[in-house]
């Protein structure tokens, strides 16, 4: 799995919590992508087996709003998730400890 | 009608328009599951403004586009299966007829019957108007030019209807 910035943004969203049903819109929102990137990457997380979903039950509300369908993590899922997401962690702190090293000589040298 | 439905109508429509270009066992769902989050976008608490719920439910609805394009090259589906599904999703009894809302696809016509009526009204037409205004002069040539097109439509529409009922027994041979 290649870990871009809007699939790492939709996993830390699951992964705050992984128990809780996660809709469409709701997820757009937390992760600030627009629908068009949001849905295909669902569907590629959903067919690697490390999302699945499920419709809600019908609304008992004369609302008539339609059921929606909801995205939860599965264990596989939340396992890929957190090591994803700990590698680009301690890769993104690497590299500023690489950038604050090598900062800190070229100052050095500039006295 | 109010201004939300009116909102809802245009976005499902476009979200329709998106999910014709997906495979046929996928649209329905997938236009359920996008459709059905427009009423949580129009009545969400979050946002003051209705201009603001509107312009994010029809922004929504056009990311379906870019949705439906990514997923179909996922799926590897060439558009002449797309177009062979058209005809399967739009089998009564599909969720679209029962929850109420309007089908993906619309009732395709035979091949061919839209040239010939249109080829027939023409004829009937121009039998009215000779018969209204007997041609003279000029009047000749343009009557006659009115009377080779709806022939050349009757024609075509009527080749085409039988290329199409060839087609179908062929795929109906193949069942």
């Amino acid at each position: 799995m290649k870990l871009t910035g809007p699939l790492e943004r939709v996993l830390r969203v699951f992964l705050a919590d992984p128990s809780a049903r996660q809709y469409g819109y709701d997820l757009m929102k937390a992760a600030g992508l627009p629908s068009g990137t949001l849905y295909p990457m669902l569907a590629r997380l959903h067919d690697q087996g490390l999302l699945t979903s499920a419709w809600e039950p019908p609304p008992d509300d004369a609302s008539g709003r339609p059921p929606r369908k909801y995205y939860q993590l599965t264990g596989e899922g939340i396992r890929v998730a957190r090591l994803e997401l700990a590698s680009s962690s301690s890769a993104s702190s690497a590299v500023r400890r690489i950038s604050r090293g090598s900062a800190r000589p070229a100052g050095g040298s500039a006295r | 009608m109010t201004r939300r439905p009116r909102i809802q109508a245009m976005a499902e429509h476009l979200i329709r328009r998106a999910c014709r270009r997906l495979p046929g066992d996928t649209r329905d769902e997938r236009y359920r599951e996008w459709a059905a989050e427009l009423p949580a976008i129009l009545h969400d608490p979050g946002v003051r403004l209705a201009v603001t719920r509107s312009a994010r439910a029809l922004t929504y609805a056009a990311g379906a586009y870019r949705s439906a394009r990514h997923l179909r090259r996922a799926a590897g589906n060439s558009r002449r299966d797309v177009r062979q599904a058209d005809i399967a999703a739009d089998v009564p009894g599909t969720w679209a007829s029962r929850s109420g809302l309007r089908p993906l696809s619309r009732p395709r016509l035979a091949d061919g019957v839209i040239p010939a009526i249109t080829g027939v009204l023409l004829w009937l037409t121009l039998i009215v108007i000779i018969h209204a205004f007997p041609p003279s002069g000029s009047w000749n040539y343009l009557y006659a030019a009115a009377g080779v097109i709806a022939e050349v439509l009757v024609v075509a529409g009527i080749v085409r209807f039988i290329l199409w009922i060839r087609r179908q027994s062929g795929h109906a041979r193949r069942r």
